[in-house]
């Protein structure tokens, strides 16, 4: 009895290991057939404007309220905790680096993934049940080419304008809160939020948010090209969508804030003594 | 045409643990209208689906006008799939384009014509399929299931292909829709000479629009070196098939000659009409 337990429990991981490794190369190999189709051109303007207008223009009401809310939200956090050490003055710094470094970009991705990603794979899901994935084929097109290469690009063109407005109505809503509520003084919260950010920071928080565009994208083009049988199929392939970008947005931040800061302690060794020493 | 349209040999497909064809081959020859029938769940879109090549077998091998697919590049594929025209079980007309972008979508796609002509081919693919030009600024979801199927026809018959596959093209219409549908089917095969291949289960179509039956079994009911088809040749044939399995699937009121007749009593109001 115990030994069939066992056998069962090793053949249930052997399976979840099977599955993931599947998964990831089936991951792999729709993104190299994207890659492939991105490089035969661009899509064609009628087909690229109005995914460009459905993943940027229609995602900025939401990232606006998001990004609003999360600088409020940094500002009340942190506040508490830099009065006890007498740095509240210096709110718009920690407002500002978090936003720019981090929470903008990994704000942003995850309102797409959840408002576009989701959209995405239950499109091309419903698309591909009732057969219109294969009616692509059938008329001479590549259906990757006509249907997954345009929300690449623009997913990965857009996400860091997304960014960059998340980024911008934190820092500008966090200015305000402090401000208006606790009462810091303006002139302090821009002076430190200059002095602590740097260019690089903003910049790597870009480059973060097109990796995260890209597995965007990816997931949930591949979840919709792939999803199984009927509404349910659908339904599973829209949660997914949203569920292992969510899961490659935290990972694929982990990586990247360890690559950037070494490069950029590469780049700048001087950097590390004044992190060390402490630039407060 | 020099040879058969398409070929199929020894193709195998096998989802998951399932074995849905096995060992199955056929020769389509060109301007012959080929009706496949079958229970559900015998693999009759499946082979269908193999031969427009939108499902890669396990094993076999495929030909389209005498030329193995698998040695042709891609380039010479795309050619010759233009020579294809598909029409899907439930139209499968794209949901965000209107009537006339779904029908000029192939046209677009190959590039060789401008925005006027592909315009007026358009209006003369409607006009064929006989629906009005008003309705090409609509939604497929604005239009009945019998319209779509209509549109899905001109989409296909856009690209002129020199053949056609019809999956379960009557399938959910009311009668006089499927009578309609049939004519057309017939109609694109007199006026056209296109080959037609026909997944169905209305025998209906069948004594209509057919000139060879081939009827397939469901592998799962078969042992395992009898071949899957255990039909194929002509109307006639097929009424006086003494398979049980065959006599059994089209029932004892299939008869040929009858058929036709009544078929072209029915039909004639329509064409006129037309």
């Amino acid at each position: 009895m115990t030994t069939v337990v066992a056998e069962n429990r090793i053949n249930l991981l052997g399976r979840g290991i099977r599955n993931f490794f599947c998964g990831f190369g089936g991951l792999v190999v729709f993104m190299t057939r994207m890659l492939v189709s991105l490089r035969r051109g661009l899509p064609r303007r009628h087909v690229l404007v109005p995914i460009l207008y459905e993943i940027g223009v229609r995602s900025v009401p939401v990232v606006l309220v998001t990004g609003a809310f999360i600088g409020m939200v940094l500002a009340v956090q942190t506040y508490t905790q830099f009065k006890m050490m007498h740095m509240e003055s210096r709110l718009g710094a920690i407002i500002t680096m978090t936003l720019v470094s981090e929470l903008g970009p990994v704000l942003a991705a995850t309102m797409l993934a959840g408002r576009v990603g989701s959209a995405m794979a239950a499109e091309l899901g419903t698309m591909r049940v009732t057969e219109q994935v294969h009616a692509i084929s059938a008329l001479g097109a590549d259906p990757v080419s006509y249907l997954v290469v345009p929300r690449f690009v623009a997913c990965v063109a857009l996400i860091p304008m997304l960014t960059a407005i998340a980024d911008a109505v934190g820092i500008l809503s966090g200015w305000l809160f402090s401000w208006h509520v606790l009462g810091i003084n303006p002139h302090q919260y821009w002076m430190y939020a200059v002095q602590f950010v740097t260019g690089w920071d903003v910049m790597a928080g870009l480059i973060k948010s097109v990796f995260f565009g890209c597995s965007i994208a990816i997931v949930a083009c591949q979840q919709g090209f792939h999803c199984g049988a009927g509404a349910e199929g659908v339904g599973r392939a829209a949660t997914q969508a949203f569920v292992f970008s969510f899961i490659a947005i935290l990972g694929m931040d982990f990586l990247l804030t360890v690559v950037l800061n070494t490069t950029y302690y590469l780049i700048w060794p001087q950097a590390v003594s004044l992190a060390i020493t402490g630039a407060w | 045409m020099d040879g058969p349209a398409i070929e199929i040999a020894h193709v195998r497909c096998v989802f998951g643990s399932q074995t849905v064809l096995s060992n199955v081959s056929l020769r389509i020859s060109a301007g012959e209208t080929v009706a496949i029938v079958g229970e559900s769940g015998c693999g009759k879109s499946v082979t269908m689906k193999v031969m427009m090549q939108l499902l890669q077998p396990t094993s076999g091998r495929l030909k389209w006008f005498g030329k193995d697919v698998e040695t042709l590049s891609a380039v010479e594929r795309q050619q010759q799939r233009l020579r294809l025209g598909y029409l899907f079980q439930g139209a499968a007309l794209f949901d965000s384009l209107t009537i006339y972008e779904n029908v000029a979508f192939g046209m677009r796609q190959t590039g060789l014509q401008d925005e006027q002509q592909i315009r007026s081919t358009v209006l003369e693919r409607l006009e064929e399929v006989g629906l009005s030009p008003d309705i090409v600024g609509k939604r497929p979801s604005e239009i009945s299931g019998g319209m779509q199927k209509r549109v899905g026809l001109a989409r296909a018959l856009a690209l002129s292909p020199d053949v056609m596959f019809y999956d379960e093209p009557t399938t959910g219409l009311d009668p006089v829709n499927s009578r309609r549908i049939d004519d057309l089917i017939d109609s694109v095969r007199q006026t056209r000479g296109v080959t037609g291949i026909i997944v169905t289960h209305d025998l209906r179509t069948v004594q209509r629009v057919a000139d060879r039956v081939v009827m397939l079994y469901p592998r799962s009911k078969l042992q395992n070196d009898v071949e899957q088809i255990i039909f194929d040749g002509s109307l006639t044939e097929l009424a006086n098939s003494s398979d049980e399995r065959v006599h059994e699937y089209i029932g004892d009121e299939f008869t040929t000659n009858t058929a036709r007749e009544s078929d072209m009593e029915c039909r004639l109001p329509i064409l006129k009409s037309a």
